[in-house]
């Protein structure tokens, strides 16, 4: 019984007051911030996690013969000083260095390729089931050889734009969906315990403090380097999903636990026993939407945590592999001496995942202040 | 019902000659346990609940009151099983649990899960903390709903029944969808009443119900409980340390003292003819509407016995005027001295006390 199957007349509705999750959006978007670590959010979500097909001017393993070029830049006013509307880049011309007897491309400025929005580009399928081939921008596919790497290529020839897209979609849903898990592990698990209590409590927070007593690193390690080689990648990125998860529910199952030993003794509990009321129904009923609010702060604060551990992982080569491709990915490649000194366009990753972090965590902080909506502030 | 018919009256039950009875309460105890050390080892037991025999008339209330820690608040829970009892008896006439619909009498106490839900139907709580006793999640509607969605009697005409629930503890119908935030002590307590009276209970347990409020919302809402009990047919527990609230709305009130059941009487004569030291002592300290009344309160010595490492003997002895060697040793009956005045003191036959 909720009140949505009580039935609304209208004279009803003008009257209807603020529940608690009305009054935390009315307070929560008064906090500017907030609002704006929400935005960049949900665009970056839609972005990389939604259409990444879209939004990257190049397929994920599109090649191309400039290897390890440096970033073109965008442009309205050519070198002879004309001013043009529509942006363009200058084509890039291979060079060799003869003082360090390597390759290096350097921008050309007889070339111009002008960048148009909605180009058509490599064919793909968007949300997985829609074909389609227009671009968000590109540059004119019926010119030859026109390219365009914003973000320069790496060693393969592939555009790193494109590549920081498609690894975002995987460092972003691990995050998401890792503390997804831990939130239904850590929620059920701490209320079992905290209603229970006795030996069902000792038992879970004695389990929980021996997975807290591990480093976390090394026991990422030995879970991921069980995972068999031959698996095909996406088994591998829900197992990575899985086992981080696994490790991080303790915490909030500490925190829930907490919440619902003194909210147990509320008179509100109380009533529903006198009622009548199963352990489930208070349990699912009276005291976990209890803790919700504490429980969504500490996972969108948790969420950067679990993304840079993704990160860590694959880094280390102990995560996700290629041809999986996430921000860890990214770096992993990017972690040479020779790609800094040479191609440190390869470190374009980095302000993507700090923007995510400080983004969750502007976020995280307006939600813990409005998560409290009945304060004077 | 089915399993109405596994519920045996017990042959060691004697249904009391007075026929009116509702609820009749016998020797419960309720111990909680005192664990120390890293293996919780029980090292004693607060006994909360020590012995309390007492019984409710239909149709009337029964003022149930004692001193802050003294058991009255655990004893009205333990009567719904929110704490499960240690002992003792606790009958009922219930009429969901009888198959013939003709009230039939059954131990509470040793009902399974099963049962106990139905007979929580036909009865009722009412809280003291009217911001703690509603979940701040649920609007009006849902809070009132209750009861009804658990004993799966929420249907389409519910909401209606509702509406003309709220409007008769003094609510409106549009408090339907609020909040409880958004109300004030007294409504929120008005809602508590209607949650209580959704599964049209025939007995409420009120604990302290109108202590948390002020007082002019007190006698509103003492009105709305008596007004409500006629209406309904229901017989109260009122637990109260108020003992001007008690008098007012009581036809008959039990004291308790550190767990146990010292007097039970009419209203009116507990009052003016108590037949306990501590009655007296209690009594003496209720205030009077009247300038030129000289208070004569009895201060008592000493502290409140521990429960959990009680005296011996009568627990009050030690702050009792008139205590004698026996009260030291032999703990005094519960016995019926007066027509309808119960009383467990060993010199109730000789004092002679003050009332107010």
């Amino acid at each position: 019984m909720t009140a949505a199957t009580l039935p609304t007349k209208k004279s009803q509705a003008r009257q209807v007051s603020q529940s608690y999750w009305s009054l935390v959006w009315w307070k929560f978007k008064k906090n500017r911030i907030a609002v704006i670590g929400g935005i960049i959010l949900i665009l970056m979500y839609f972005c990389m996690a939604v259409i990444p097909e879209f939004i990257a001017p190049y397929a994920l393993e599109r090649k191309s013969s400039f290897t390890e070029a440096r970033p073109q830049t965008i442009r309205f006013i050519d070198a002879q000083g004309n001013f043009s509307l529509r942006p363009f880049v200058y084509g890039l011309e291979r060079k060799i260095d003869e003082q360090l007897r390597r390759r290096t491309y350097v921008e050309n400025p007889q070339v111009k390729y002008y960048i148009y929005f909605f180009v058509k580009g490599d064919p793909y399928k968007l949300l997985g089931f829609i074909p389609w081939d227009r671009h968000l921008f590109g540059v004119d596919p019926s010119i030859k050889d026109a390219h365009i790497y914003i973000m320069g290529t790496d060693s393969n020839g592939r555009d790193f734009f494109s590549r920081i897209i498609y690894g975002g979609r995987l460092s972003l849903l691990i995050g998401l969906i890792g503390q997804l898990l831990t939130i239904i592990l850590g929620s059920i698990l701490g209320a079992i315990s905290g209603y229970y209590g006795g030996a069902i409590d000792m038992f879970v927070q004695r389990f929980t403090e021996f997975l807290n007593a591990f480093p976390d690193i090394p026991l990422f390690m030995a879970l991921a380097a069980a995972i068999p080689k031959y698996w095909s990648p996406i088994t591998v990125y829900f197992m990575l999903t899985l086992i981080l998860a696994f490790v991080r529910w303790g915490g909030l199952a500490r925190q829930v636990r907490g919440l619902i030993l003194s909210l147990r003794e509320r008179e509100y509990v109380l009533a529903a026993k006198s009622a009548g009321a199963s352990d489930s129904r208070i349990m699912f009923r009276h005291l976990l939407p209890g803790t919700m609010s504490h429980v969504i702060v500490i996972a969108t604060l948790s969420i950067p945590g679990m993304i840079l551990s993704e990160t860590a992982l694959s880094w280390l080569g102990l995560g996700l592999r290629p041809p999986l491709t996430s921000w860890g990915v990214l770096l992993q490649e990017a972690g040479t001496v020779y790609a800094i000194r040479f191609a440190a366009w390869q470190l374009w990753t980095i302000p993507f995942i700090l923007a995510t972090i400080m983004a969750y965590n502007m976020l995280g902080d307006g939600l813990r202040d409005a998560m409290d909506p009945y304060s004077a502030r | 019902m089915s399993e109405a018919a596994t519920v045996a009256t017990p042959s060691t039950y004697n249904p009391p000659k007075d026929g009116n009875l509702l609820l009749d309460v016998r020797g419960l105890k309720k111990y909680f346990p005192i664990q120390k050390g890293l293996l919780r080892r029980v090292v004693g037991y607060v006994k909360a609940v020590d012995d309390v025999t007492f019984f409710v008339r239909e149709g009337e209330t029964l003022g149930l009151v004692g001193e802050s820690g003294c058991g009255k608040t655990t004893a009205g829970r333990t009567i719904i099983r929110l704490y499960e009892p240690t002992g003792g008896e606790v009958y009922f006439k219930s009429r969901v649990l009888s198959p013939s619909g003709e009230p039939q009498w059954v131990n509470m106490a040793a009902l399974d899960r099963a049962q106990m839900k139905l007979v929580r139907q036909e009865i009722a709580m009412i809280f003291q903390d009217p911001i703690n006793s509603l979940n701040p999640r649920m609007s009006v509607g849902d809070i009132v709903a209750e009861p009804m969605v658990i004993h799966g009697k929420y249907g389409p005409d519910s909401e209606q029944v509702i509406i003309s629930l709220l409007e008769r503890v003094g609510l409106r119908a549009d408090h339907l969808r609020r909040y409880p935030h958004e109300f004030s002590g007294g409504q929120r307590q008005r809602i508590g009443i209607a949650r209580a009276l959704s599964m049209n209970p025939r007995l409420v347990i009120c604990d302290e119900p109108v202590s948390a409020l002020d007082v002019s919302i007190q006698a509103q809402t003492l009105n709305l409980l008596q007004d409500l009990q006629k209406d309904f047919n229901l017989s109260y527990i009122f637990v109260a340390h108020d003992l001007s609230v008690v008098q007012h709305i009581s036809d008959r009130v039990a004291v308790m003292y550190v767990g146990k059941m010292v007097e039970m009487a009419d209203a009116e004569e507990l009052y003016t003819a108590p037949l306990h030291p501590y009655t007296e002592a209690l009594m003496s300290a209720v205030p009077k509407p009247d300038p030129l009344y000289k208070s004569e309160r009895i201060i008592m010595q000493g502290d409140v016995a521990d429960p959990s490492n009680p005296p011996s003997g009568c627990y009050f002895h030690p702050r009792c005027r008139y205590a004698v060697d026996i009260c030291k040793t032999k703990t005094p009956e519960f016995r019926e001295l007066k027509p309808d005045h119960y009383v467990a003191c060993h010199r109730a036959e000789e004092l002679k006390l003050r009332g107010v």
